[in-house]
């Protein structure tokens, strides 16, 4: 077998370039789906029930499709329905933060109710507003129980982004079968692009091992 | 009684209770309670577990909503909207059968989160 593993120093100016695409939209998607999540969670525990059910509808649709067919189907469907064409890298933030805005939402509803009522009712009894509870009592307890469970979010959208390949948004995944295309380099450039995920991953993965020893609750 | 009962004794009572009655379901946690407790009087609820005492503190808490009677604090009845029965929690001090100690805050910050963030006092 004749491996060429130049190719791989060669491309590394736009393998770094996409690898930046990639921490990019992880950042950009988290930014945007950890607020999304703690929206739509409070949503779904509102006493209107119209907006109860709306939060529930979103995150039982979101939830529950494959993360690829929602990448597709914002690239294709969504400029044909809404008349809104956005670029790749905007339509592939968009179905990331869909998908994962609806599984924060999960994440922070648990958090939520895993603060005991009489926390709640102690904030109350002191004359606090609902709205003060929430804020000062049971948002910082249960962000602290959900970071763990954010961290490893975060780890696994890292990986995911790799899907937004499929409509052209020039990420690491994207970069590395490009020039696989190109160079007919198909081993090396597989075997480089999975090394960087995991040269990327790993320490991600760690500092999630570490958070959770650092703020995981034990009772 | 106390000499700040025994001065105050004379006054109409600061919080009436008058037949209340608080059920769960089938069971009947308080049936028909009537007390009046004057300012300054310090009284003792005894009774076995489940008996009601901590139903009817957090009723008086407006924690729990009364199926009937009435509860009166300095006169008037327990109000039903939200900001008024704020400002009568915030006469009151109530402390909870676990304690309800905010662990996320330090013992200094658990003291005085009733007057930053309710009376707005400075820090």
């Amino acid at each position: 077998m004749n491996l060429d593993w130049s190719i791989v120093w060669q491309s590394r100016g736009p393998l770094f370039e996409g690898a930046l695409v990639t921490i990019l939209l992880t950042a950009l998607t988290m930014t945007i789906s950890v607020p999304g999540g703690i929206v739509l969670a409070l949503m779904r525990g509102s006493r209107f029930k119209p907006i109860a059910w709306f939060a529930t509808g979103f995150v039982e649709l979101f939830r529950n499709l494959p993360l690829l067919l929602l990448v597709y189907w914002a690239f294709y469907v969504m400029p044909v329905l809404t008349g809104i064409g956005l670029p790749p890298f905007a339509t592939g933030l968009a179905a990331l933060c869909l998908n994962v805005s609806a599984y924060n939402s999960e994440t922070f509803r648990s958090g939520i109710n895993s603060i005991r009522k009489g926390q709640s009712e102690a904030g109350l009894a002191l004359g606090m507003s609902r709205s003060e509870v929430l804020r000062q009592i049971v948002l910082p307890q249960a962000w602290r129980r959900v970071l763990p469970i954010l961290a490893s979010t975060w780890v696994s959208l890292f990986k995911d982004t790799s899907l937004v390949s499929v409509i052209a948004v020039g990420e690491l995944a994207h970069t590395a079968m490009q020039i696989r295309s190109q160079s007919f380099r198909v081993l090396e450039m597989l075997t480089a692009m999975a090394g960087i995920y995991w040269l990327l991953g790993y320490p991600q993965a760690k500092i999630v091992d570490w958070i959770h020893r650092k703020y995981g609750v034990r009772e | 009684m106390t000499a700040f009962a025994r001065k105050n004794a004379d006054k109409p009572p600061m919080l009436v209770y008058e037949n209340v009655r608080k059920r769960y379901g089938t069971f009947v946690a308080l049936d028909g309670v009537s007390l009046h407790v004057n300012a300054g009087e310090v009284v003792c609820l005894i009774g076995p577990s489940g008996s009601g005492k901590s139903t009817l503190l957090r009723c008086t808490n407006a924690l729990e909503t009364i199926d009937g009677g009435e509860i009166r604090f300095e006169g008037r009845p327990l109000p039903k909207k939200d900001a008024d029965i704020r400002a009568i929690r915030q006469r009151m001090g109530m402390v909870f059968q676990s304690f309800e100690l905010f662990p996320h805050k330090t013992a200094l910050e658990n003291v005085a989160i009733g007057l930053t963030t309710v009376k707005k006092l400075p820090v």
